[in-house]
């Protein structure tokens, strides 16, 4: 989990206008701060989050 | 993540301890108090040992007892048991879970060998639902929480903490623990995963249908390949220039005071070479010298004899009573004869009564009359040659007079030399660092004349990649195949871009506002508020403090307190700009500081407790008036320490709240 303030101040200001963008890169950041190993769910969860966008 | 309790099972000097930190007041500050020997940095070790498996603080581990109590050891001989088992439980909380880290050992009663270890991490969310984690997994648990390589920034010596800017810290290791810290390395990650499964995963995909996003793909890679290898270069670039600084600073503080030994020692080394030099020339001086008087002994002894000889023969010769060059006999034939016997001519009459005249008038033979002559040419020279006496002489005292002065000034700043450098013990040194200074100040120069190559080298490569990124969006614009992979490679691009430009800005934003934090927490902790002006930090997050009136860099003559109080506030800054919630263990915290800084440290840290568990582990001593007065009121708790061998002759320690 991402607790530095200022990192998501940061992605609040930068996906705005982009709600999907903003959840995607959460839980890229959860994902990340867990631990593990990555590509393959990286690309899953590209995927459901491009099918995801705009609905 | 706070503490909660800390339970410890025959761990070293611990035969059974339970520390509870319950957060009882507004300041979540927490004081243990024990003697030397008690184990406060046993605690640490503890600590250490329950979460990572290991006691850095150990003074030296090779030669250190077992990690059992050997108390509890010698009683479950006793009994009987083969083992006897070390445990240490933490309990800690996080976000509303309770965490315990428990980690186990058994040591075998009969060889005090220890056995394998256990870790097990056990997690208890609100719900109640509780999970239980062991081995290599309850290890990553522990490194989401507090990461292995960031530990020393949680739990520190106090007595340490003044080499915190020091030369184990080179490198990027600073920088990657604040990075980690402050979560700017997941950033890092994000963006690198994005990346890689852009790349990998799409671009190859879509390249295999189309070549030319193919081979854009590829010059892509190598690009990014290159500005990675040459960030590496730049870094370790840095490095080594401000490491060179750093030498070059503390080479000039050791040699303050003695900058012109090593000049004045060579000096003396070079007059000492020229006085041995002067000596061999007076040496051939005095040679000169008694060549000299034995030439003009002789010359001087008979001067007034050769004068009076040249004298005599010069009279002669002015009389005419000296025959000419021509023999008499063939000027008296030639009278004889009246023909001159060199011309073959006639002489008449007047010219015979001339010769007769002349021959009459000669008082000594031809032969004698050659005599005189080359007697009188000696004589001559010896005489022209005493008569250079004065001047000779003259020019030898001189010569000699110079040698002898040029020896004597030469005494007199050997001397003076010597005296200034017998100052200092040790011009080795002196000598040693004045190398090592003029080698990294030759060094730096090269350093940043290579840096700037391979910064414009970074710039190129930086727009190189740009271009070929716009090349790659044109292609695969232009490419109607994939449309579902395009798709999905746009997305990620556009997910890495919004992650890299949250971590460029983070990393020069934490750096800045780290900066500040630092230098506002240092000003409140030391008592001399306006010597420094501020803090830098650079690239690679070394601490460079400035002084207000030179405003050059002057961390290396701070004293050891200001050193540990710069670190401390540096440690605090870091938790706060990253928002990190970890707790902060100090033991020691304030060895090396004196009673104005004790107060104004206990100040800074009731604040920070405010919204930080703080731990802090105190000698009796070391917990002074100045201290207790501010602590004893706010802290949420207050543990002594306390031995039990003087009272049962048994080894443990009691905590009493």
């Amino acid at each position: 989990m991402i607790q530095n303030k200022l990192i998501l101040d940061k992605l609040e200001e930068k996906t705005k206008n982009d709600p999907d963008m903003k959840k995607f890169i959460e839980v890229l950041m959860d994902k990340e701060t867990e631990g593990g190993q990555f590509t393959k769910s990286y690309k899953q969860l590209i995927e459901k989050a491009t099918k995801e966008v705009g609905k | 993540m706070r503490f909660e309790s800390i339970k410890i099972k025959n761990y070293r000097q611990y035969q059974d301890l339970i520390v509870d930190f319950n957060k009882s007041s507004e300041n979540d500050l927490h004081i243990l108090i024990a003697s030397n020997g008690v184990g406060k940095t046993n605690l640490l070790n503890a600590i250490n040992w329950c979460l990572f498996g290991d006691e850095p603080h150990l003074a030296n581990p090779e030669e250190s007892l077992s990690i059992c109590n050997l108390q509890s050891l010698e009683e479950a001989k006793e009994r009987g048991e083969a083992n006897c088992n070390v445990s240490i439980e933490i309990t800690a909380s996080s976000n509303y879970k309770h965490i315990s880290f428990i980690r186990e050992i058994p040591v075998t009663t009969a060889t005090n060998f220890a056995g394998i270890e256990k870790l097990k991490t056990i997690i208890i969310d609100q719900s109640g639902k509780t999970e239980i984690f062991k081995g290599n997994i309850a290890d990553d648990i522990i490194n989401q929480y507090l990461p292995r390589k960031i530990r020393e920034y949680f739990f520190f010596d106090g007595e340490q903490l003044h080499n915190y800017f020091g030369a184990k810290r080179a490198g990027t290791h600073v920088k990657d623990s604040i990075h980690e810290i402050a979560q700017v390395q997941a950033m890092t990650n994000i963006k690198n995963h994005l990346n890689n499964v852009a790349r990998d995963e799409y671009q190859k995909t879509i390249g295999k249908i189309n070549p030319k996003i193919d081979e854009i793909a590829n010059r892509q890679t190598d690009a990014i390949k290159r500005s990675e290898n040459g960030q590496k270069e730049l870094d370790q670039l840095k490095d080594s220039i401000q490491l060179s600084k750093e030498v070059i600073t503390k080479n000039d503080e050791n040699i303050a005071g003695t900058g012109s030994l090593v000049e004045d020692n060579k000096r003396y080394n070079d007059a000492i070479e020229e006085l041995k030099k002067l000596k061999v020339k007076k040496e051939q001086m005095k040679a000169e010298i008694q060549k000299f008087v034995r030439k003009y002994t002789v010359l001087l002894n008979t001067y007034s004899i050769n004068t009076a000889t040249y004298e005599f023969i010069e009279e002669k010769r002015k009389k005419g009573v000296l025959p000419p060059d021509i023999d008499i006999k063939l000027l008296v034939q030639s009278v004889d004869d009246h023909i001159c016997v060199v011309c073959e001519q006639d002489i008449n009459e007047i010219v015979e009564k001339h010769i007769c005249d002349k021959v009459n008038k000669l008082e000594v033979s031809s032969e004698v009359s050659h005599k005189l002559v080359e007697i009188k040419n000696d004589v001559y020279a010896a005489i022209e040659q005493a008569e250079h006496y004065k001047d000779e002489k003259k020019a030898l005292i001189s010569k000699s007079k110079e040698i002898d002065d040029k020896i004597q000034s030469i005494e007199i700043e050997r001397d003076k030399l010597f005296v200034r450098i017998s100052t200092c013990s040790d011009i080795k040194s002196v000598e040693k660092w004045m190398e090592e200074k003029y080698y990294n100040l030759e060094l730096l120069e090269i350093n940043n004349k290579k840096l700037g190559v391979i910064e414009e080298q970074i710039e190129k490569v930086k727009q190189e990649l740009e271009a070929i990124e716009r090349e790659m969006k044109k292609a695969l614009s232009e490419s109607d195949k994939c449309e579902e992979l395009k798709v999905y490679l746009q997305f990620t691009n556009r997910a890495a871009q919004i992650v890299k430009e949250i971590e460029q800005e983070i990393m020069d934003e934490v750096r800045t506002k780290i900066e500040k934090e630092t230098m506002e927490l240092f000003k409140k902790l030391i008592w001399k508020t306006h010597t420094y002006s501020h803090i830098e930090l650079d690239s690679n997050y070394r601490l460079q403090l400035f002084h207000q009136k030179t405003n050059a860099s002057c961390l290396g003559s701070c004293s050891a307190a200001e050193r540990s109080l710069l670190a401390l506030a540096f440690t605090i800054a870091l938790h706060k700009v990253s928002g990190h919630e970890s707790l902060l263990f100090i033991d020691t915290p304030v060895a090396r500081v004196s009673d104005v800084n004790r107060e104004k440290f206990a100040s800074v840290l009731i604040e920070v407790s405010k919204a930080k568990q703080i731990i802090m582990a105190f000698t009796p001593s070391e917990y002074s008036p100045e201290i207790s007065i501010l602590f004893d009121s706010v802290a949420s708790s207050k543990i002594k320490l306390q031995t039990d061998e003087i009272t049962t002759q048994k080894e443990g320690v009691q905590a009493i709240c």
